[in-house]
């Protein structure tokens, strides 16, 4: 009796502490320690925006590893996607330059099933990488144009569904990730709509998601510890948008992509 | 006996759920915090410490002449054509390589950096 006692307090102590763990995310001391100085990040981030800007993209799509490649699921390479998109930046001199901003999807603070709309810059984007590693896409200079336009109007932010699933299904309503909210915002790009029924009607038809290949069990019990993890958007096996996929879609059917990987 | 084996099995598969929750996590998690403890603050703030970023406080997309309007909600005469005829046709171009500042800029200022205390700093 005193041995079942002290594993029950055992087991609830250490499924708490992993729940908090799993709920805060970036409270993970690991973390929080940044893995390259701020020279490497600094460097690495000029030099993304000095490719872009080499093969003239005003527009593009930019991933990073969050995590190390190990930790990552099958199918799965970046954990991280917005739009990368050429500006006039205003600095706090009042000076005007050129370079990149960075349009994210990101979980709010200490509510990770809640995300915002936060715009950023390529240092920023890097700080916190696992790897130095970027994946971008440049689209065609015509599909570039109409995510420009997507991004200058309202469409932009009426396309945001703030109730945050890490491995949202990008064929339903409900919840998002960062990548669906990419794709969703090429889709409005690629058919001139911000009609949200629209833009899944095709991207049923034309995306291919990749599936979520962890084990149901496991999965029902990160939907229960982990806020920012749910299958309710997930009628049948769960599906994702991934960068890679997205890249796959765009080689498909938007002629004049560019995908490349970039390393230091 | 009995009991310590199948606890210890929940206790595992527990575990490695909150591990894949993790590792699938998209790591959305804003790199600019709001909040001095977000770890990923500290380390944006940490870049900015380092004295060579300069802050940027608006950005504003370069348009190109002649783009396409776009307006909320409209569903446009591209809206029933597949991606492929969509996306393609109008003829824009590249405008070629494109300038950009060689400063490095971030939405964190060294002045707010050096506010931070220095044990906040990893």
């Amino acid at each position: 009796m005193k041995n079942f006692f002290i594993y029950i307090v055992f087991i609830i102590t250490l499924i708490v502490g992993g729940t908090v763990r799993a709920t805060g995310f970036s409270d993970s001391s690991a973390q929080a320690i940044p893995k390259f100085p701020a020279e490497k990040i600094i460097h690495f981030a000029k030099q993304v925006e000095r490719t872009l800007a080499a093969e003239g993209a005003r527009v593009a799509i930019l991933a990073r590893m969050g995590r190390p490649l190990s930790e990552m699921p099958e199918g799965m390479h970046f954990t991280h996607a917005a739009f990368a998109v050429y500006s006039t930046i205003t600095l706090a001199d009042g000076t005007a330059v050129p370079g990149y901003a960075i349009y994210n999807l990101y979980q709010k603070n200490g509510q990770p099933s809640i995300s915002e709309l936060v715009q950023d810059y390529p240092v920023d984007f890097f700080a916190g990488v696992a790897e130095l590693e970027a994946g971008i896409v440049i689209p065609s200079p015509e599909l570039q144009q109409r995510l420009l336009d997507v991004i200058h109007s309202p469409a932009y932010a009426s396309l945001h569904e703030p109730r945050y699933s890490m491995i949202a299904n990008p064929f339903t309503l409900g919840r998002q990730n960062c990548t669906e909210f990419v794709l969703d915002v090429l889709n409005a790009a690629i058919y001139k709509s911000s009609d949200i029924k629209l833009i899944k009607a095709h991207t049923k038809a034309y995306f291919k998601a990749q599936p979520v290949k962890v084990n149901p069990f496991k999965l029902m019990l990160g939907t229960m510890f982990s806020a920012g993890l749910s299958t309710s958007d997930q009628p049948g096996k769960p599906v994702t948008a991934t960068f890679e996929k997205i890249a796959e879609y765009l080689q498909s059917y938007d002629q004049g992509v560019k995908v490349m990987t970039l390393l230091p | 006996m009995k009991f310590t084996v199948s606890a210890f099995s929940y206790l595992l598969v527990c575990c490695s759920a909150i591990n894949i929750s993790e590792a699938i996590a998209a790591d959305s998690i804003q790199t600019a915090s709001q909040f001095s403890a977000h770890a990923s603050k500290t380390m944006g703030l940490g870049i900015a410490a380092s004295g060579q970023v300069v802050l940027g406080v608006a950005a504003l997309p370069v348009m190109s002449a002649g783009g396409v309007s776009m307006a909320v909600g409209s569903v446009g005469a591209a809206s029933t054509a597949v991606g492929k005829d969509s996306a393609a046709a109008a003829g824009i171009k590249s405008p070629g390589p494109l300038p950009v500042t060689e400063q490095t800029i971030s939405i964190h200022s060294p002045a707010e950096a050096l506010k931070r205390p220095t044990n906040s700093l990893r």
